[in-house]
């Protein structure tokens, strides 16, 4: 049992030594593929923040294959690369439905389009709404958000994938 | 650690790079796989520039040490967009990487271009710079043109003008996005004494009504010397994606987007909002 606490300790040490070695290189890399990629570009900071972080709680994760690469950098350069990619995929889908339901809502006072209005509005409420708005369209942070909405980040983050993937779910349907 | 003999040549290549080119370097295009080495070299050198040009700009890293303490680690779940990223890192050594000689190469002819354009920035040879007034828009000067149309009508929105300019190039030029309701009304096809236009005309169930042309030039440095562009005295807007600067600006009640990629010029215009159209511009790059 104390040997288990004092690998945690020493793997606990090891790993901060490399967040806070890698943190400004792999914060750099993730901007400018933002950069490149994002249409969003007032935000790209908050987003290139999330995909780094993201990529070390995946590092946390996988810490043993992580330390028994040849070259744990490049094993985070890497991840830091594939979540920038997803949040970017993630991040077009949802701007492009987000589009639609708030041009939906723009003409509904012009002409009424049942079908879309009954399935929009069955999928999700007007505070959801507003959740995935923020984050997608007017390109708030899981950190800005939480701020605001007065959460925890951890807490917000899972209420918004567990909406998105309820969405998701039954768009398939 | 002592650099080897080639990474000291590449990082002196480097070195002399602008943060603008280098940052081009970092672009791993769709389908390849990033040299994580090499990135690892040029986020070096950028960050070494910057922190001379403005010391203790860098991020606060103890701050998001706490912040990934208190909301990441050990809640990667929560954070997991799809199963892509864990699977893809576990089969690393089976992935396709770009040869690092390669990219070697590239660094240097940027750093080749880099120097050429320096030389012969006053007579803008590549002539591609973009230039904007009140009124105004162009990449270069207008030149004299012989057209003659031809109507290719397809019932997809845009499947049309996609096959006939993919004929002749496979980058990457149409949206994939369209606004509700897009109808194709014509694609046009005319030559032109240095290059091919192709206008896509497509009008929406709102009444919106929008052009996609594209112009395919014989060579890369004939790019944008037949064009102008009307513009109000609104701002132009720079939008950055797949390495490519758009610019999107509105004229009266249109709104238009222009880019060159390689040796094409192409621009979306028409009653769109400037939403709708950074929309598209963004789906043309959609894998």
């Amino acid at each position: 049992m104390a040997e288990d606490k004092q690998n945690l300790n020493a793997e606990q040490e090891q790993f901060e030594a490399l967040y806070q070695k890698l943190f400004p290189q792999l914060y750099r890399y993730a901007l400018s593929i933002f950069r490149n990629r994002s249409q969003l570009e007032m935000y790209i900071e908050g987003r290139a923040e999330e995909a780094v972080q993201e990529a070390f709680a995946l590092a946390w994760e996988k810490r043993e294959e992580l330390f028994s690469n040849p070259s744990p950098a490049g094993w985070m350069f890497r991840a830091t690369w594939l979540k920038a990619q997803e949040l970017l995929r993630d991040e077009y889908v949802w701007v492009r439905r987000l589009l639609r339901l708030s041009q939906h809502q723009e003409r509904e006072g012009q002409e009424d389009d049942f079908c879309l209005r009954l399935e929009m509005q069955s999928l999700l409420s007007e505070e959801e709404y507003t959740l995935l708005k923020k984050l997608y369209l007017d390109g708030y942070t899981y950190k800005e958000l939480s701020r605001e909405l007065g959460l925890g980040q951890s807490t917000l983050a899972m209420r918004v994938k567990r909406l998105k993937a309820r969405i998701s779910k039954e768009l398939k349907a | 650690m002592q650099m080897k003999g080639p990474d000291q040549r590449a990082r002196a290549v480097l070195e002399q790079m602008s943060i603008e080119e280098l940052e081009q370097l970092l672009y791993t295009p769709a389908g390849e796989e990033p040299d994580t080495e090499f990135i690892q070299q040029i986020t070096e050198v950028i960050l070494e520039k910057e922190e001379k040009m403005a010391p203790d700009c860098g991020p606060d890293v103890e701050t998001a040490w706490e912040q990934f303490r208190e909301n990441y680690q050990g809640k990667a779940h929560i954070y997991e967009r799809s199963e892509t990223t864990e699977e893809t890192l576990q089969n690393e050594k089976t992935t396709v990487r770009r040869p690092k000689v390669l990219v070697l190469r590239r660094a240097v002819l940027i750093a080749a271009v880099m120097v050429l354009m320096v030389i012969t920035a006053s007579a803008d040879v590549l002539g591609r710079f973009p230039s904007w007034s009140e009124e105004l828009f162009s990449f270069v000067y207008s030149e004299d043109v012989q057209p003659f149309a031809q109507a290719v009508p397809e019932p997809d929105p845009y499947e049309g003008l996609r096959g006939a300019v993919k004929e002749r190039t496979s980058l990457p030029l149409i949206p994939c996005l369209a606004p509700e309701g897009t109808v194709e009304e014509s694609v046009a096809i005319r030559e032109e004494r240095s290059c091919i236009c192709f206008d896509g005309t497509y009008s929406t169930e709102s009444g919106e009504s929008f052009v996609i042309a594209v112009r395919i030039y014989d060579n890369a440095d004939q790019v944008g010397k037949n064009t102008y562009y009307h513009k109000d005295d609104n701002e132009v807007k720079k939008l950055y994606a797949n390495g490519i600067t758009h610019y999107v600006m509105s004229n009266l009640k249109n709104n238009l987007a222009v880019w060159i990629n390689e040796n094409v010029e192409v621009c979306i215009s028409g009653t769109l909002e400037h939403s709708e159209l950074e929309d598209m511009v963004s789906s043309v790059y959609w894998e």
